[in-house]
């Protein structure tokens, strides 16, 4: 029995997979033993390993013309220096349904994750992990992962947080007043034709110089995941927005408008924890970190090992 | 949210005692109900500053702790080509161009990054990471970014009384050291100039052929090989220490020695130093001293 899913309806497995653990009372989670004391010791408690996914095909990208070329006459009039678009501005030329579907895509496994959540009676969701990859028999699949909080009672949210911060981090923050709301991304697509300046700065005798057109389209590209990102944590109301993972990607294609030169086109993600400050209606017993000195050596090591670079 | 059991009537899987009652030496009456009631005033669409930053949590809440407050995450970078510059064979020498180009590309990321901040009115920037990226866009090219946190600096911060912490070129401090070490710093009594760095781009001479064959089966020093690790190294920490004299500073802190050599082959590699210069806060310094632990986990 196929019933239609959209929005935050949970599949039927996932269903029964919830109604079996309220009933049953035993849950499972990915925690690691240090991540689960950690969020015990706040006074939180874990309910259980959350999931979300969806597999999306990506068949409308946008994106089909190069709009910094004019077309040359017989191909040999190339301009000096074209322009940079970035999807943030909506426009087809770069790729603005691709991003759209991107977000989407992201925000459909989020919100399934979130629905399980709700229906265990958790507050939020901490150390999820978001991952695409490709789906085996086609598309790709956006999928979250993480596990429930609960916080005993605590007031019911409107819809629960998430946030891709381990148990330790997530307990360090809650002791200094701070609580992640909701996980922030920004995306943007930026696309530029290879002008005649680009082409010169990069042959394999022009000698040392900055390519302007290439730091051009990935300062936009990223600037404007930034802009992206700020309007993801401001509709929230957040305070502030603690970033894990940039990412980018490069890849050049055949210009679809000019023979013989290409376009590069850059893909910026920017994905954090947006998080509130809130204060504490009793104040606490001690303020600030303490200063230690392991006395035990091979913790030390490691400890040094893994701040080296 | 009929669903939501209380504490009271779940099965106590856990064994534990309510939050209230959490582990002894932590007050946390009340917490995770306070957090919870915050999240559920969060209005959408509120104007307002908000911050970004790049920090990990650590470094977030340290860099709060010595009383800075983050403003934004700022980001320079520079997409370079580097030329092509050739050593002579038999001989260690100092490939400048190559030089020039690892300078002058990291200094346009830096500089971006600076200028960034400065719009935000920042005091400093901290944790910033500097990193050389080849991504897809040529052979000879590789992408220079600097990122790091603007952060300004409360009324208490470093003990009180710090009237500017911006260095003697007026730009906002820069620094590249973890939350940790920025904390302990700035406790300690001294403040942060900037990064300085010096880069060395060496060719490495070719052994002979009469060298390589007497040299078969024997256990000996490659003595070409070790003057030129010297000479560049050298080179590369003599620039740096040249950049912290400009600054005025008193020392430079958590310095490291990279060594790579990019796309270049062998015989041609980048010694790259880089630290952040100090300065001191006060004449007296008083470093605190750390308890000791033994830590019971694995």
């Amino acid at each position: 029995m196929s019933e239609h899913q959209s929005g935050d309806g949970l599949p039927p497995a996932a269903e029964s997979r919830i109604a079996e653990i309220r009933r049953s009372g035993t849950w499972g989670s990915a925690l690691t033993a240090d991540e689960f004391t950690a969020i015990r010791s706040v006074g939180f408690e874990p309910v259980g390993q959350v999931l979300g996914a969806a597999v999306y095909n990506i068949g409308y990208t946008g994106g089909y013309a190069c709009p910094g070329a004019w077309a040359g006459y017989g191909g040999y009039v190339s301009p000096y220096r074209s322009v940079t678009t970035v999807s943030g501005t909506g426009s087809m030329a770069s790729f603005g349904p691709m991003v759209q579907t991107l977000y989407q895509a992201r925000h459909h496994a989020i919100a399934r994750m979130s629905t399980e959540c709700e229906e265990l009676g958790g507050h939020g969701v901490v150390g999820v992990q978001l991952t695409i990859g490709a789906f085996p028999a086609g598309g790709l699949e956006f999928k979250a992962i993480g596990t429930a909080v609960r916080a005993p009672g605590g007031v019911a949210l409107p819809h629960p947080f998430t946030s891709d911060l381990s148990g330790q981090d997530f307990a360090k923050l809650i002791l200094a007043g701070w609580v992640p709301a909701s996980l922030a991304i920004g995306i943007s697509i930026g696309a530029r034709h290879d002008d005649w300046l680009t082409i010169n700065q990069t042959r394999w005798g022009s000698g040392n110089s900055e390519v302007n057109g290439y730091t051009d389209l990935v300062n936009q590209a990223r600037h404007d995941a930034r802009v992206q990102l700020e309007q993801d944590v401001t509709r929230m109301g957040a305070d502030g927005v603690v970033v894990k993972t940039t990412d980018m990607r490069v890849r050049e294609r055949e210009c679809p408008m000019q023979e013989h030169r290409r376009d590069h086109i850059v893909e910026v993600t920017i994905i954090g924890t947006a998080t509130a400050q809130f204060t504490r209606s009793r104040p606490a017993a001690r303020e600030g970190s303490l200063a230690i000195l392991s006395l035990d050596p091979q913790r030390r090591q490691a400890a040094r090992v893994k701040l080296g670079r | 949210m009929t669903e939501q059991t209380s504490a009271g009537t779940e099965p106590a899987t856990t064994g534990q005692a309510p939050a209230g009652q959490a582990s002894a030496g932590l007050d946390l009456q009340g917490v995770p109900q306070d957090a919870m009631r915050r999240l559920a005033e969060l209005k959408p669409g509120q104007p307002g500053s908000i911050f970004t930053s790049d920090l990990s949590v650590n470094e977030f809440l340290l860099v709060r702790e010595a009383g800075f407050r983050p403003l934004g995450l700022v980001l320079g970078s520079s997409i370079y080509h580097v030329g092509l510059q050739i050593g002579r064979w038999g001989r260690n020498q100092e490939l400048d161009v190559l030089s020039q180009a690892m300078y002058h590309a990291r200094e346009l990321a830096m500089t971006r990054m600076e200028a960034e901040a400065d719009a935000l009115s920042a005091d400093g920037i901290v944790g910033v990471r500097l990193d050389v990226e080849m991504k897809e866009f040529g052979a000879d090219i590789a992408e220079f970014i600097a990122i790091g946190t603007a952060v300004q600096a409360e009324d208490g911060a470093g003990g009180g009384g710090v009237k500017d912490w911006r260095n003697n070129k007026n730009l906002p401090f820069t620094s590249d050291l973890s939350g940790q070490d920025f904390w302990t710093l700035i406790r300690a009594g001294y403040a942060p100039l900037g990064m300085v760095m010096g880069s060395c781009v060496y060719h490495i001479a070719h052994q002979k052929l009469g060298g390589k064959l007497g040299n078969i089966g024997r256990n000996v020093e490659l003595e070409q090989f070790t003057q030129a690790l010297y000479d560049a190294r050298e080179l590369a920490m003599s620039r740096m220490q040249a950049e912290a004299e400009a600054l005025h500073a008193e020392g430079i802190v958590g310095v490291q020695l990279r060594q790579h050599s990019h796309t270049w082959g062998s015989h041609t590699t980048e010694f790259f130093a880089i630290g952040t210069a100090v300065r001191p806060l006060r004449e007296d310094h008083v470093i605190e001293r750390p308890t000791m632990v033994l830590s019971l986990d694995s």
